[in-house]
């Protein structure tokens, strides 16, 4: 059986994030200094095995403490947070989404039961941002409650699952109206994630919106050699995001999986570390003078 | 710049290779790189941390 490299790396991002197999003998979930840091990719802190903090659960708990008016640290985390995610974003863009990402792994596994599958509309891709906005941000701000978190299948398939079925010392308090809704939203993704590809990614997640908005100035990039793409559309078949590569080398949609490069049978497709203004200078993205 | 008898002007050379060694994006990466050292020992670190080590009651959807 022959594993390909994403997956290996996706797997091995799988362990990184949640290495405290100690909980099972403990039942105390990991409380040092590495919960300090955050994940670069969408792993739910409250897993008993984790031992990074979900960047956007940290991105939430500066707005609540805003709300809060603890202003100072407020500001410290926001920008700790923040600057954290846009640096990762400016450095690689959405290639995290595409080779790091737990739960994008979770979700690509799910694509693989047979099953009649669909598209996502194109206009669905605008509700991240929506839920980066409204749930990540605005709603915390105002309330000072995790909402998204609330809300989070992630958080669900992750966190409150695993947490019911071993309980850490102590216990957990019971089950509410709100622990019924948020596994019918995990039921809900679960159930698209079978038919349609990374829907999660593509229409929800708060992480994947902050990082499609650094793509298309991200250092590593995608190209497009114009003079040798026929426009057979055999990347736009491989995609997991079905975009057609050849138009937007560098859309935000794009998780740089590199599949379309794999596939490509003239050999168009390339990537690697380069200035976005060189490249854009040089005519790279446009006329095509593609290296990699 | 380009002086009349076609060399470069005083200093345009050293400008030139500098303006091709350093990158705007690797400024960028640099300056995000000092704000979240920065922040995180103003307290940003010690913020996350605290937030992290509590079982959080939101992600659980088990909150009282």
């Amino acid at each position: 059986m022959k594993f390909k490299r994403r997956r290996i790396t996706q797997f091995a991002a799988l362990v990184i994030a949640n290495p405290f197999l100690i909980y099972f003998a403990s039942r105390q979930i990991y409380h040092g200094s590495l919960k300090g840091v955050c994940f670069p990719g969408f792993n739910c802190y409250a897993c008993p095995l984790a031992v990074y903090s979900c960047p956007i659960g940290a991105l939430q708990h500066s707005a609540a403490l805003l709300h809060q008016k603890v202003k100072w640290t407020a500001i410290a985390t926001f920008l700790y947070v923040g600057g954290f995610i846009a640096l990762i974003g400016i450095g690689l863009g959405r290639l995290v989404c595409g080779w790091f990402c737990p739960f994008g792994l979770i979700q690509e596994g799910l694509n693989k039961i047979p099953s009649p599958k669909l598209r996502i509309p194109h206009w669905m891709r605008y509700g991240k941002y929506l839920t980066l906005a409204g749930l990540a941000l605005f709603l915390p701000l105002l309330t000072g409650v995790h909402w998204f978190s609330r809300l989070c299948p992630a958080g669900a398939l992750e966190g409150t699952l695993p947490l019911v079925a071993v309980p850490p010392k102590g216990g957990i308090p019971p089950a509410g109206w709100f622990f019924w809704l948020k596994i019918g939203i995990l039921v809900f993704f679960v159930a698209w994630m079978v038919v349609s590809s990374r829907p999660f990614c593509r229409t929800a997640c708060p992480l994947g919106a902050c990082f499609a908005l650094c793509t298309p100035f991200s250092a590593y990039r995608m190209h497009v050699d114009r003079s040798k793409c026929d426009k057979c559309d055999t990347c736009r078949d491989v995609c997991p995001v079905e975009i057609n590569i050849y138009e937007d080398a560098n859309s935000p949609e794009c998780l740089r999986c590199l599949d379309c490069k794999k596939a490509c049978p003239a050999g168009a497709i390339t990537s690697g570390f380069k200035s976005p203004l060189r490249s854009r200078s040089s005519g790279d993205e446009r006329s095509g003078t593609a290296r990699s | 710049m380009i002086t009349l008898t076609g060399t470069p002007a005083p200093g345009q050379e050293l400008a030139d290779a500098a303006s091709r060694r350093i990158d705007p994006v690797y400024l960028v990466v640099v300056a995000l790189l000092s704000l979240v050292i920065v922040a995180a020992v103003l307290g940003g670190f010690n913020s996350v941390l605290a937030n992290g080590r509590v079982l959080c009651q939101d992600c659980i959807g088990l909150f009282r």
